[in-house]
């Protein structure tokens, strides 16, 4: 096969640009239709971090 | 008669100057000496050769520049992991200003425009350092471009990833004839079929690690490759295969071979951890010996240094494990030194029965 520039770049542009379209379509999929359970969080769970430690400490107080 | 690959006109070049050499040499000792009409006609056949060479593929016509080219290599190297860094870097500093629109096309449009420019260079770029540094820089945005969108909109983690990244990296190195991005897509080809075959045997793809096995197939695969499609053409690409199948054999049966838990094997009545190791070692050292006599019969270089290296540390480590414990260190690092000799003579003997096999040969 002869890479040449041209060739290179229609493929490798189809390439990305399916492979942006596969993960919005999935990112839209996932979003569309309506939601049926919602979680308010406050401004101390927001805080928490996704070290465990920090979790830990958090149940302590 | 089509143009030769750069690494046939460096390779020519190469030849070129060995003959001038020897052709002194011969002249000197009073061997063979060329007439002054061939002597010119000899000069001027090999000046158009590099004239012509240097202009399409900017060789290295003498050592020095051979030496410039590999500071070269290693500054072109460099200079795009740094550049990757600092488009991540970058992203991630302004990245709280824009909105999810702003932020899709951004990640869209540096993917394409890099693969773009890469391609562009390349055109432009006798030498190949520019254009190997734009499609590292390629790879790198396109691999950050679907890492962000599953930041941005919370993506459940996939190996499906792993796909389009390895085919965009097969393409920029066959396209541009990089082994550095035949060494990523290889990568990632590795880590999906590993992920694929662990998901089979109910291992979440993120875990695919804890069974070594997995990543024993895609040996095979990479092995393959070589010997199914033509890659003379492509300088060291065959060897980067190699050697990568190589170690996805290799080193899970290293890893197995103190780890006998962590195999598939395990979890079947009858099979005792320490037998697993036992078998795994054993397969090691079988593999690695058969590995440098495939390397010597195909003068496959790669393997054979793989092999050998291979061989040495299950050895050594099997060393460590009978008598580190019960021997004096001064008698340990004697014996270690002293198998490190055996293994020279065996060696040294396999390359004489070699050396006297191929004579004769073409």
């Amino acid at each position: 096969v002869k890479f040449t520039p041209w060739k290179t770049f229609v493929a490798g542009g189809a390439l990305i640009l399916v492979a942006n379209a596969v993960a919005l379509g999935g990112v839209y999929l996932n979003h569309h239709g309506t939601v049926d359970s919602r979680v308010a969080l406050s401004q101390r769970e927001l805080g928490v971090g996704s070290w465990r430690g920090d979790a830990l400490a958090v149940c302590r107080t | 008669m089509s143009d030769p690959p750069r690494s046939e006109a460096q390779q020519r070049a190469d030849d070129m100057a060995v003959f001038q050499t020897e052709l002194a040499r011969l002249e000197a000792e009073g061997v063979l000496r060329l007439d002054a009409a061939q002597q010119q006609t000899l000069r001027q056949h090999h000046a158009a050769l590099l004239a012509s060479f240097a202009v399409r593929f900017d060789i290295d016509r003498d050592t020095r520049a051979k030496q410039m080219s590999l500071g070269m290599r290693v500054a072109s190297f460099l200079g795009a992991l740094a550049l990757a860094a600092s488009v991540f870097f970058l992203f991630y500093q302004f990245w709280g200003l824009f909105d999810e629109t702003v932020q899709v096309t951004i990640l869209l449009g540096a993917a394409l425009a890099s693969l773009g420019l890469t391609l562009w260079i390349q055109t432009r770029d006798a030498s190949g350092y520019f254009s190997k540094l734009a499609a590292l820089v390629a790879f790198a945005c396109f691999v950050l471009n679907l890492v962000m969108f599953g930041q941005i909109f919370n993506i459940t983690p996939t190996d499906r990833a792993l796909i389009p990244w390895g085919v965009l990296a097969l393409l920029l190195a066959y396209a541009c004839d990089l082994r550095l991005l035949l060494a990523a897509g290889i990568c990632c080809v590795i880590a999906w079929v590993g992920t694929r075959v662990g998901q089979w045997g109910g291992i979440y793809w993120l875990n695919a690690g804890e069974r070594p096995e997995n990543f024993i197939p895609v040996a095979a695969l990479l092995f393959a490759v070589p010997a199914l499609f033509d890659l003379r053409r492509r300088s060291g690409f065959a060897a980067t295969y190699r050697i990568f199948g190589l170690l996805c054999l290799l080193l899970p049966m290293l890893i197995l071979g103190h780890w006998g838990a962590a195999s598939y094997l395990a979890g079947f009545e009858g099979f005792e951890t320490h037998n697993i190791e036992a078998g795994y070692q054993l397969a090691g050292f079988v593999a690695s010996a058969l590995t440098i006599w495939l390397g010597a019969r195909h003068q496959w270089p790669e393997a054979i240094n793989t092999g050998i290296i291979f061989f040495v540390i299950f050895l050594y480590t099997k060393f460590f494990n009978w008598w580190w414990e019960i021997m004096p260190k001064y008698l340990f690092f004697l014996l270690l030194g002293l198998s490190a000799i055996l293994i020279l003579v065996v060696l040294r003997r396999l390359r004489r029965v070699l050396g006297s096999g191929g004579e004769g040969r073409p």
